[in-house]
C-alpha cells in the first residue's frame, strides 16, 4: 500500500497543479481575452491568435516551455531565444513585408515623406513623459515607439532596450493596430475641419519601374549611412522590396510575401506570448505601457494631420493636401489609409483618398523604423 | 443634355454596377463598387441624369483612368 501511496504523491507533486497560484487564473485569461479578440473580431488575428495561445501555455509553471533544460532550451524558449534574443524574426518580417510593398504612391509624390516623419510626433512625447513619471530611458524608448503602430519594429527595439516589457510593447503595438478604424476617426474629424476634409487631391503622378528598382537600394544606402543601427530591419525590407521590383526573382518575393512570412509569423506571435509569464507580467507596468502607448499612438496620429495642415500653409490652393491622409503617417499598412479614405468620403463621396494616403502610410514604416534605429543607437 | 465620363480613381477591381444602362441615378447615388488595397470602395455619380453607357464589366480588372460608366444629365 506504502509504495502506492509515495507514487500517488510523487506524481502529485510533478503535476502542474500543486505549483499553481492566484495569478496563473489571471494570465489564463489574458491569453483567452487575446485568442478571443482573434477569432470573434478579427483583431489582427494573424498575430494576436498565436500570442494569445502563447500567453495561456507558459502560465502553466510546470510545463517544460520557456525554461532552460540541462543542455538546451525548452521549445518555447527555443523560438524566443533564437527567433527574438538573436533577432530574427522581426527582419524576416520585413522581407515579406518589403516584398509585398508598392512604394509607387510615396515616390509619385515625395512630400508625403514630410508627413510620414511627422507623424512620429508622439514618440518623443511619450518618450519624455515616461522618464518624467519614472520609467528609464530605454523603457520609455520601447514605449514610445508603440505610437508608430509598428508590430515588427516595436518588438525589434523592446527586446533590445527594455526585454521585460516586450510581450506588454508588442501586445499594445498590434492592439492599436487593430484598432486603428476605431481610435483614428474621432481625431481625425476633431483636428479638421469641413472645408479641409472635402480637399480633392489630384491624381498623382505614373512611377517608372526603374524609379521603384532604385529607390531601395537609395533606402537601404542613406539608412546605413544615417541609422545604421536598424539596418538588420531596413536591410531586409529593402532586400524584400527590391526583389519584388527587379521582376526577374518572382518565385523568391513570392515566398517572401507568402510563405516564409506566414511560417515566421507563427513563431513571432507565440516566442512573443511566451514571454508574459505571471510573475513579471502581472506588475503595474504592463498597464503604464498600455496606456503610454495609446497616448504615443493618438499623438503620432495628430501629428501627421497637424503636419499636413503646416504644409497647405505653404502650398498653392491646386496644391493642397487633405489633412485626412495625415493620420495615415502612422505605420498601420494599408489599414490607417483606408481608414483615410473612409472619413474623406464621409465628408465628399466624390474624393479617393486611399492611393493619396498610401504615401505617408509607407513613409511611416520607413520614418518608424528609424525612430527605433535612433532609440538604439541611444540606448542599446 | 451633358455627358459626364466616370473613371476609375485608382488601379482596381471591379466588383458589381448598382445601376444598368438607362437607369435614372440622384447626385452621389453609388453606381458601382471597386476593391482596391483589398477595401471595397464606393464610386458614386457626380450628377442627377441617366446612365448611358457602362464601360467595364464586374471582375475586370481596371487602371487609373479607364471609365467606369457615363451619365447624362
Amino acid at each position: 500500500m506504502e509504495p502506492i501511496i509515495d507514487i500517488t504523491a510523487e506524481v502529485w507533486a510533478q503535476s502542474g497543479v500543486v505549483a499553481l497560484n492566484w495569478k496563473h487564473p489571471i494570465m489564463w485569461a489574458i491569453g483567452l481575452l487575446f485568442i478571443y479578440l482573434a477569432v470573434a473580431k478579427k483583431y489582427e488575428p494573424l498575430i494576436l491568435l498565436p500570442i494569445g495561445f502563447g500567453i495561456f501555455l507558459v502560465n502553466f509553471p510546470a510545463s517544460p516551455l520557456m525554461g532552460w533544460g540541462d543542455d538546451f532550451p525548452d521549445l518555447l524558449r527555443f523560438f524566443y531565444h533564437f527567433g527574438l534574443v538573436w533577432q530574427i524574426l522581426p527582419p524576416l518580417i520585413f522581407l515579406g513585408i518589403g516584398a509585398m510593398t508598392d512604394f509607387g504612391p510615396l515616390l509619385s509624390n515625395p512630400k508625403t515623406l514630410l508627413i510620414g516623419a511627422g507623424a512620429q510626433l508622439g514618440m518623443p512625447v511619450t518618450f519624455i513623459g515616461a522618464i518624467m513619471i519614472g520609467m528609464t530611458p530605454a523603457e520609455a524608448a520601447a514605449i514610445g515607439i508603440i505610437g508608430g503602430a509598428d508590430g515588427p519594429t516595436t518588438i525589434f527595439l523592446a527586446q533590445q532596450v527594455a526585454p521585460h516589457m516586450l510581450g506588454a510593447a508588442a501586445l499594445a503595438a498590434y492592439s492599436y493596430m487593430a484598432m486603428v478604424p476605431i481610435i483614428q476617426p474621432p481625431i481625425m474629424r476633431l483636428l479638421t475641419t469641413g472645408d479641409e476634409r472635402r480637399i480633392v487631391m489630384t491624381q498623382t503622378r505614373v512611377v517608372t519601374p526603374t524609379e521603384k528598382i532604385i529607390f531601395p537600394i537609395i533606402l537601404a544606402g542613406l539608412i546605413s549611412l544615417m541609422v545604421p543601427a536598424v539596418m538588420p530591419l531596413i536591410a531586409m525590407f529593402t532586400f524584400g522590396n527590391l526583389m519584388r521590383e527587379s521582376g526577374v526573382v518572382d518565385r523568391l518575393s513570392e515566398t517572401a510575401q507568402g510563405a516564409l512570412v506566414n511560417t515566421v509569423t507563427i513563431f513571432l506571435g507565440i516566442a512573443v506570448g511566451a514571454t508574459m509569464v505571471a510573475d513579471q507580467f502581472l506588475t503595474p507596468i504592463p498597464l503604464f505601457v498600455l496606456a503610454l502607448g495609446l497616448i504615443s499612438f493618438i499623438l503620432c496620429t495628430s501629428g501627421g494631420i497637424l503636419t499636413v495642415k503646416v504644409m497647405n500653409l505653404f502650398l498653392k490652393p491646386e496644391n493642397k493636401i487633405n489633412p485626412l491622409i495625415g493620420s495615415a503617417g502612422v505605420s498601420a499598412v494599408p489599414m490607417a489609409a483606408r481608414v483615410s479614405q473612409t472619413v474623406g468620403a464621409e465628408a465628399n463621396p466624390q474624393n479617393f483618398l486611399i492611393m493619396h494616403a498610401l504615401g505617408p502610410n509607407l513613409a511611416g514604416v520607413v520614418a518608424t523604423a528609424t525612430a527605433a534605429g535612433l532609440f538604439l543607437a541611444l540606448f542599446a | 443634355m451633358a455627358e459626364q465620363v466616370v473613371k476609375a480613381p485608382m488601379r482596381a477591381r471591379v466588383i458589381r454596377f448598382h445601376a444598368q444602362e438607362g437607369a435614372q441615378v440622384a447626385a452621389n447615388q453609388k453606381v458601382c463598387d471597386i476593391e482596391a488595397l483589398k477595401m471595397e470602395i464606393a464610386v458614386y455619380s457626380p450628377v442627377a441624369g441617366t446612365i448611358k453607357e457602362i464601360h467595364a464589366e464586374a471582375g475586370a480588372h481596371v487602371d487609373a483612368d479607364v471609365p467606369l460608366f457615363t451619365v447624362e444629365s
